[in-house]
């Protein structure tokens, strides 16, 4: 084959999408021709420099269009009349209605006064928490799987709810549900088992905005020792520069042992590669009289 | 990376009820049903209105839009093509209408713009991406704004198959099925998107 129909075929190359003789064909005359070679590493180029170029939409506004789809639908249900489910569903009360066993539902502080004890009920071991929203009176209603998807609603004081929304933290599919989990239970951080759940997901949740969420959620407890020693290894390892910068604000503005924190930030600096971080750093240390001269 | 998180995501379905049955379910009105089949896709549905549009006002027409579209349809769905094939379908639509109405826009007003609203996003958006990739070699401004400029020069049918196949890592087969095609033509507009930002992009590459 010629270059020129080599090349032609490098686009579809770099994704797979070549026949098996197509693709042998440009293996050998990628072997031996360096034109194509360099042809081949511009395309490269180019596909890194648009993945540069990629954008990826925030938790925030997830959760903003699934509020709205939510209630555009409601509106859309209330006008049919064939669809009793979403009436029950978006217009408060009238979903406990329908008769608890046959739903699969369980009312948790629902009934105000006459509420069930929440601790009569087993407390659920780990589900699959499907989605958290707000319901009516400060409650939250929570939708999770176990042989069928049941619900549940009460406060965050009650002890199945809280239980639930610390499952949902480790959900493992959905960021935006993990976000919504710890925004409800971070008025709660003063519960141990809270701030465990925010300090694993800050070290080790896989979405950004929901380790940035977790962050901001244990804010008023930086100065406890396993929250700062999870704000140093994020500030140390984590990929995502907003994080580190959050990290090293808050590890900064927290401090009461000036010598661990010259020591981290010490250890920032031979790795830090942005550059507000670095002059954050180095601002700090200078600060502190501390040597700059060890890195 | 991008890309292998984004088809995990496409392909994550809900493990407890199969998806035929929620889809059953949520024909019959089951809201519940509805918002897990929602909840399956709609990350990837937001990601690439994001990513082609660039607005997150924009995004969120589409979201609503789309996943309305599949509300009222939903009864119509007789599963002949698997959903998220149908799903993709509606989405690409509204896409390509966003983008063909944006293009039209672009040439009415082109210099109105250049000095408008949209560089100021691009700007908002850029500062995020340098933001997020510390380790990354930073581009400089000048292929940034050769790439943008390329990408936003494609059709929108070049642009959304390009977006398809490149960040959302479908195959050009599926691609084909979604817009309503053969694979052959994703496969032409695929080249032909590569093809003209290769050639925007001159020797920076
Ligand atoms: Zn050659």
């Amino acid at each position: 084959m010629s270059c020129d129909e080599i090349r032609d075929l490098l686009v579809l190359y770099a994704y797979g999408e070549l026949t098996f003789d197509q693709e042998e064909s440009v293996d050998a005359h990628l072997a031996v021709c360096e034109a194509c070679k360099l042809e081949q590493a511009a395309l490269a180029e180019l596909h890194a420099a648009a993945d540069d170029q990629a954008v990826a939409p925030s938790l925030e506004l997830l959760s903003a269009c699934r509020q709205e789809l939510r209630a555009q639908v409601a509106v859309m249900a209330k006008v049919s009349t064939s669809e009793p489910f979403w009436r029950r569903w978006f217009s408060g009360g009238t979903w406990v209605a329908k008769p608890a066993m046959t739903m699969g539902l369980l009312a948790a502080g629902f009934f105000g006064a006459r509420l069930v004890p929440v601790t009569n009920v087993a407390a659920p071991v780990a589900r699959n928490v499907r989605f958290i929203e707000p319901a009516s009176d400060g409650q939250v209603r929570i939708v999770y799987d176990e042989v069928s998807q049941k619900e549940i609603a009460g406060r965050v004081d009650d002890r199945m709810v809280r239980e639930m929304l610390l499952s949902a933290t480790r959900s493992p599919n959905d960021p935006g549900l993990r976000v919504d989990s710890v925004e409800y239970l971070k008025t709660r951080c003063e519960r141990e088992e809270v701030r465990k759940a925010f300090v694993r997901a800050l070290v080790s949740d896989p979405n950004e905005g929901v380790r940035l969420k977790a962050l901001e959620a244990l804010k008023p407890y930086a100065g406890e020792m396993e929250v700062r020693s999870a704000l140093t290894k994020v500030l140390l390892a984590d990929q995502s520069a907003t994080v580190r910068t959050q990290s090293i604000d808050l590890l900064v503005n927290t401090r009461r042992n000036e010598s661990e924190l010259a020591g981290v930030l010490q250890d920032m600096m031979r790795r830090e590669e942005n550059s507000y971080i670095r002059q954050r750093g180095r601002t700090v240390l200078q600060a502190m009289n501390a040597s700059l001269e060890t890195f | 990376m991008l890309k292998q998180s984004i088809s995990t995501a496409a392909v994550a379905s809900p493990t407890v009820m199969d998806e035929a049955s929620l889809i059953r379910a949520a024909q019959q009105g089951d809201q519940d049903a509805f918002a897990t089949l929602v909840h399956s896709y709609d990350q990837n549905v937001l990601r690439i209105a994001m990513n082609l549009l660039r607005s997150p006002e924009e995004a969120k027409d589409v979201y609503q839009e789309a996943f309305l579209r599949v509300y009222r349809n939903l009864d119509s769905f007789r599963f002949d093509c698997s959903f998220p094939t149908w799903l993709y379908r509606i989405v690409t639509n509204i896409c390509l209408d966003h983008l063909r109405k944006r293009k039209v826009r672009r040439e009415e007003c082109a210099v109105a713009e250049s000095a408008g609203g949209e560089y100021n996003l691009l700007e908002a958006v850029e500062e995020h991406r340098a933001d997020n990739n510390p380790q990354r070699k930073l581009l400089t401004g000048e292929l940034r704004t050769r790439i943008d400029r390329a990408l936003s020069d494609l059709t929108p049918r070049e642009r959304m198959v390009f977006e398809l196949r490149h960040f959302q890592g479908l195959r050009l087969r599926a691609i084909g099925e979604s817009l309503g095609t053969t694979e052959e033509a994703a496969k032409n507009c695929l080249f032909r998107a590569t093809q003209k930002m290769r050639a925007a992009l001159g020797d920076y590459a």
